[in-house]
């Protein structure tokens, strides 16, 4: 990759300051978006998705801290902007966003044109009229008629109102799209809708994408590379093909194999015993060590670093002490792993 | 109770919605209703389980509630080990709601945020007159593997996490031992690693005691894992009625067909299309008497705009659509008596194939 | 915590007595929690005082309300200032300011209770019923709270009490007959949301009576919603009843706090004797503002929290 990368995560840690000290949502997270790139990012309920997606767009919480590390934005290091940095140099132009539970993104007593021009004025000095055309042309792009930019939100379906937001996320050119849970409130029909609005995105080869999910699948159909991650630790990371043939981490093959594919009705589903720990201060300890079958010692007393993994050509990285034996050891658990004789659905 | 009786039948259960103002009223106006449950008809065996999908507001939630009585059928009937419901005594309600009981979705708004878990467990003996109520309660907190029981029993919702409150709703379900289990969506609101041991948690139970479930959800991957047997809902009907395996691998209706085909895989070497279905499902009102899904069907005819029967389509699929049918030989009159064919094809199997193969 | 006030900590003896009941236990909670915050134990403490006043404050008096105080010399000491032997000083006809403040803690203590009991019982019982059991039934009852919203509280309070008697109970009557409609608008509304709940519906369908579920689960659910109603109630018929005295439509002759302040300003001396009217004065403010603080941060704590799973889903 010899191009600049669109976005680049250096060991950072952002902590929230709690009633019982400093609560460590993410730590020493790395990794590294090219441009193009659709990078999905994948873990459980709390592990600190949504605090990764707030802090590259500078809206952390009032309490919430860059602890350490660096984010670089095109090769700019951009952890230390001010809100108004933020919202001059970065917010919509270069990197937009579609928040989580986006129903209620959109406010309701303005019409949505009007939402729309208020960005564009704010960021950027198009005209009115050239703002309207810009809109009415993203609309078209996510498939909704032209003529109802001047509709208000209510009168939208979900799908219709995510995909609005999907054409403002997209109004300003944005280098950067970053979409938390875009389409979790969704029916299976209308995500699909979505997903290939922004399937259409890609090919025209604008935009990157952080596709942030707790839904492995999405992932795996619609993203270039991924990340794993396990209570602030990212556990594995490389592109999608790698990490569904090989992957190393004990968290990401189990979590792997506690999703359901309704290819395979038969399947066992693996079971991921207890919940991830509430990290306080340093996080210097697997946060995986309390649910994790292969753990050893080691795994309490240091905090697994990011390596290549040998075995892959590509960019590979895990993060655990023990990948070899424990995949070896989960591989010889699994009873005939390999032959997923039951499946119903051919290949096409 | 016969041998083969259902435990749960409904037959063109059917639950409108007339929100009909005073204005309205006033002024002579007709409301159009709100069809949430229109003409369905599923049997329900001893420890079968039968599974309702389809997408949001079509209609299964409504559905649920009826079978649990809390909404009052506007038509068709629901019967219980043979009793039709609507003359049900109070008595016989009692001994139903005993019988009958619901794990909801939102496992959040599920359990009552002043009640410890041995509080929300002893309501339901408490209301039955049982006795051993410590005992049935530890045992069935055992069952749902919260173990050991002392350190759950005296928590509140908010000391529990989303799987573990989950159990607890389970538990409630099932201390009163009973025979049917309604589940909404109970795994949505989960995280993967909590739903699959949920899962397997429900799938055991229903073994071991041999409890009969209606499973109503959205999501069809995870359906496959608890259902014999799935109904397909639009919009107030059920259009398809197959076997999990066979709706998962051959789906019928062409609404079943872009359901199972919207399912994201989890495998970056399956190349999977994305979905040919353009729109949202209209609401449930004055949709006219045609097939509901003729406004997003690929397959759409002209007949489309006729009320479809429901015919057996190959032994083991029922289908509500045109395309399953040969209208050159059918009795005319068939389109119009629906209501005899629906019931007709879907309480005896043997009858509506002999029925399809005459046409 | 709650051992930090030795009342408290009897109460809640009296409490865990009374059995592990899911309602005490609730309460003991968040009055626990409560009791954690510094300004709230101030309020609660200032409330718990003036009880005890109203409890033994005619006892432990020097003197009694009507005693007429006479100096050595056997004249009537008027509008004394304060003294060792009077530290309140004495009024304009002799009473001990001290004596009458504590005696007037009573009538307040009275007013406010009975008052805020009153509020809370026909609001709750209106706004629960309406809220939950719907339909016609809940039109009539919003349709009359509406009603009450007509009534302008003051006047109609002068014309009623001018009409029936100047009595101390029949003001407190009339107050808390017309206060109610803000806790049963209230309620109402979040007995609506609540009842929607899953938690309801899955006890309705185990079978669950109707009355057991609004006492079970629908009025612990409201409960701290109704404790914030009777103390705003009970502050509220403490002030509007101190009001109604000033303005001397209420009996003259209940030596409460407000008619202290009425006679003091009647004599037209407010001015030089400042020991006569400010106490009854500061004692109102404090004991009004101490019950709307209590009852805000008992609502806060224990109201809040419940719902805060609500916020962790999967994603
Ligand atoms: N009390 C009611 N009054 C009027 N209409 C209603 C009522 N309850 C449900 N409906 C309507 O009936 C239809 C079916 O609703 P229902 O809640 O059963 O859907 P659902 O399949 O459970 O959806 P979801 O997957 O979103 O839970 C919808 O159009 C809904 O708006
Ligand atoms: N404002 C906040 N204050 C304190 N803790 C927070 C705050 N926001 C999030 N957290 C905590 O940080 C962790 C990560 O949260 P989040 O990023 O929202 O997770 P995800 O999006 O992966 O579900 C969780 O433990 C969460 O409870
Ligand atoms: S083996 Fe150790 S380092 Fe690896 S995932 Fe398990 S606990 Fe973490
Ligand atoms: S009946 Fe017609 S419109 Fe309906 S599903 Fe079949 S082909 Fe499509
Ligand atoms: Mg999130
Ligand atoms: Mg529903």
């Amino acid at each position: 990759m010899s191009e600049q990368p669109i976005l680049e995560l250096d060991d950072v840690t952002i902590q929230y300051r709690t009633a019982g000290g400093m609560l460590t949502a993410v730590s020493d997270a790395s990794f590294t978006i090219g441009k193009g790139e659709y990078f999905g990012l994948v873990g459980e309920s709390g592990c600190g998705k949504s605090t990764i997606a707030k802090t590259l767009i500078g809206a952390l919480d009032d309490n919430g801290q860059i602890s350490s590390g660096e984010i670089r934005y095109k090769g700019e290091p951009i952890q230390d902007y001010t809100e108004k940095q933020f919202n001059q140099e970065l917010r919509w132009k270069e990197i937009s966003m579609i928040p989580q539970g986006s129903m209620n993104n959109l406010d309701p007593i303005e019409k949505i044109s009007n939402q729309a021009i208020e960005i564009a004025q704010v960021h950027t000095d198009m005209t009115r009229a050239e703002a309207l055309e810009r809109f009415e042309e993203l609309f078209e792009v996510v498939g909704i008629q032209k003529s109802r930019i001047h509709d208000y939100p209510h009168q939208f379906s979900g799908g219709m109102e995510q995909r609005a937001i999907i054409a403002l996320a997209l109004f300003l050119n944005p280098s950067l799209i970053i979409a938390d849970e875009p389409t979790t409130a969704l029916d299976v029909i209308m995500q699909d809708q979505v997903f290939k609005y922004l399937d259409e995105i890609r090919e025209e080869g604008g935009a990157s994408m952080v596709l942030i999910t707790h839904d492995i699948s999405l992932v795996f159909e619609s993203c270039d590379d991924i990340a794993i991650m396990h209570s602030g630790q990212i556990a594995e990371t490389g592109d999608i093909e790698t990490i569904y043939d090989d992957s190393r981490h004990p968290y990401a093959f189990m979590l792997k194999g506690a999703f359901p594919d309704h290819r395979y009705p038969d399947r066992e589903l693996e079971i991921i015993d207890g919940y991830p720990p509430e990290n306080m201060g340093e996080v210097n300890y697997c946060t995986f060590v309390d649910r994790c079958p292969y753990a050893v010692d080691e795994c309490r007393e240091m905090a697994p670093e990011l390596e290549q993994w040998e075995g892959t050509e590509s960019d590979h990285l895990v993060a655990c002490f023990r990948s070899e034996d424990a995949y070896e050891e989960h591989q010889r658990s699994m009873p005939e792993s390999d032959s997923e004789s039951t499946e119903v659905h051919g290949d096409d | 109770m016969t041998e083969n009786e259902p435990v749960l039948k409904l037959e063109n259960l059917q639950k409108y919605f007339t929100d009909e103002s005073l204005k309205d009223r006033i002024l002579g106006r007709d409301v159009s209703p709100v069809r949430a449950v229109d003409e369905v008809t599923i049997d329900l065996y001893e420890n079968e389980s039968i599974g309702v999908i389809g997408e949001s507001g079509c209609g299964k939630t409504t559905l649920l509630r009826t079978l649990m009585g809390l909404y009052k059928p506007t038509g068709g009937e629901m019967y219980y080990n043979g009793e039709p419901t609507s003359e049900f005594s109070k008595a016989e309600w009692q001994k139903y709601r005993r019988n009958v009981q619901i794990i909801f979705q939102d496992p959040f708004n599920s359990l009552d945020p002043k009640f410890t878990v041995r509080d929300t467990l002893k309501e339901p003996l408490q209301v039955h007159g049982l006795d051993n109520h410590e005992e049935r309660m530890h045992r069935v907190l055992e069952e749902v593997q919260l173990n050991p029981p002392e350190q759950y029993i005296d928590r509140y919702p908010k000391q529990l996490s989303g799987g573990e409150k989950q159990r607890v709703s389970i538990a409630r379900a099932l201390i009163l031992e009973p025979e049917v289990i309604l589940a909404d969506e109970p795994v949505s609101m989960l995280d993967v690693s909590t739903q699959a041991s949920i899962l397997t948690l429900l799938s055991n139970l229903m073994e071991e005691k041999g409890l009969s479930m209606f499973y109503i959800s959205h999501d069809l991957s995870t359906v496959s894992y608890i259902c014999d047997e799935i109904n397909v809902m639009y919009l107030g009907r059920v259009v398809e009625r197959s076997p999990t395996k066979k709706v998962l691998r051959e789906p019928k209706h062409p609404y079943s067909q872009a359901l199972i085909d919207a399912i994201p895989v989890p495998d970056p070497h399956y190349n999977r299309e994305r979905t040919k279905i353009e729109g949202a499902a209209l609401d449930p009102v004055d949709l006219g008497e045609g097939c509901r899904f003729r406004d997003r069907c690929p397959e759409r005819m002209d007949i489309c705009d006729i009320k479809p029967r429901f015919v057996d389509v190959d032994g083991e699929s029922i289908a509500s659509c045109h395309l399953y049918y040969d209208h050159e030989s059918a009795d005319p009159a068939a389109d119009i008596d629906e209501r005899r064919l629906a019931s007709g094809s879907t309480t005896s199997g043997v009858e509506a194939t002999g029925k399809a193969g005459d046409n | 915590m709650l051992n930090r006030i030795p009342i408290l900590s009897r109460v809640s003896e009296g409490f865990s007595n009374a059995g592990n009941h899911y309602a005490i236990r609730n309460f003991r909670n968040a009055l626990g929690k409560m009791l954690d915050s510094r300004m709230t134990m101030v309020y609660a403490s200032f409330l718990v005082f003036v009880l005890l006043l109203g409890l033994v404050g005619p006892w432990i008096a020097p003197y009694d309300a009507t005693d007429r105080i006479r100096g050595e010399d056997g004249e009537l000491l008027r509008g004394e200032p304060p003294s060792l032997d009077h530290p309140l000083g004495t009024t304009e006809v002799g009473y001990d300011v001290f004596s009458r403040m504590l005696i007037g803690a009573r009538p307040t203590a009275i007013s406010g209770l009975l008052g805020g009991t009153i509020i809370i019982t026909i609001g709750s019982l209106v706004g629960i019923t309406a809220g939950y059991v719907g339909g016609r039934t809940e039109n009539v009852l919003m349709r009359m709270t509406d009603l009450v919203y007509g009534v302008p509280l003051i006047p109609t309070a002068i014309v009623l009490i001018a009409f029936f008697g100047v009595g101390f109970i029949q003001s407190i009557l009339v107050i808390a007959f017309v206060l109610w409609r803000g806790s049963a608008r209230v309620l109402r509304s979040q007995v609506l949301q609540i009842k929607e709940r899953e938690f309801i519906l899955a006890s309705k369908a185990t079978g669950t009576s109707t009355p057991r579920i609004i006492m079970k689960h629908i009025f612990p659910n409201v409960a701290t919603m109704a404790v914030m109603f009777f103390a705003i109630g009970v502050g509220y018929t403490i002030i509007i009843q101190a009001g109604l005295s000033f303005l001397g439509v209420v009996d003259p002759f209940v030596p409460s706090w407000g008619v202290m302040m009425r006679n003091a300003y009647a004599s037209g001396q407010v001015g030089n004797y400042w020991w006569w009217s400010i106490p009854p004065g500061l004692m109102i403010a404090f004991t009004v503002v101490s019950t709307f603080m209590f009852g805000r941060s008992y609502e806060r704590i224990s109201g809040g929290g419940d719902d805060e799973g609500a916020m962790v889903q999967a994603g």
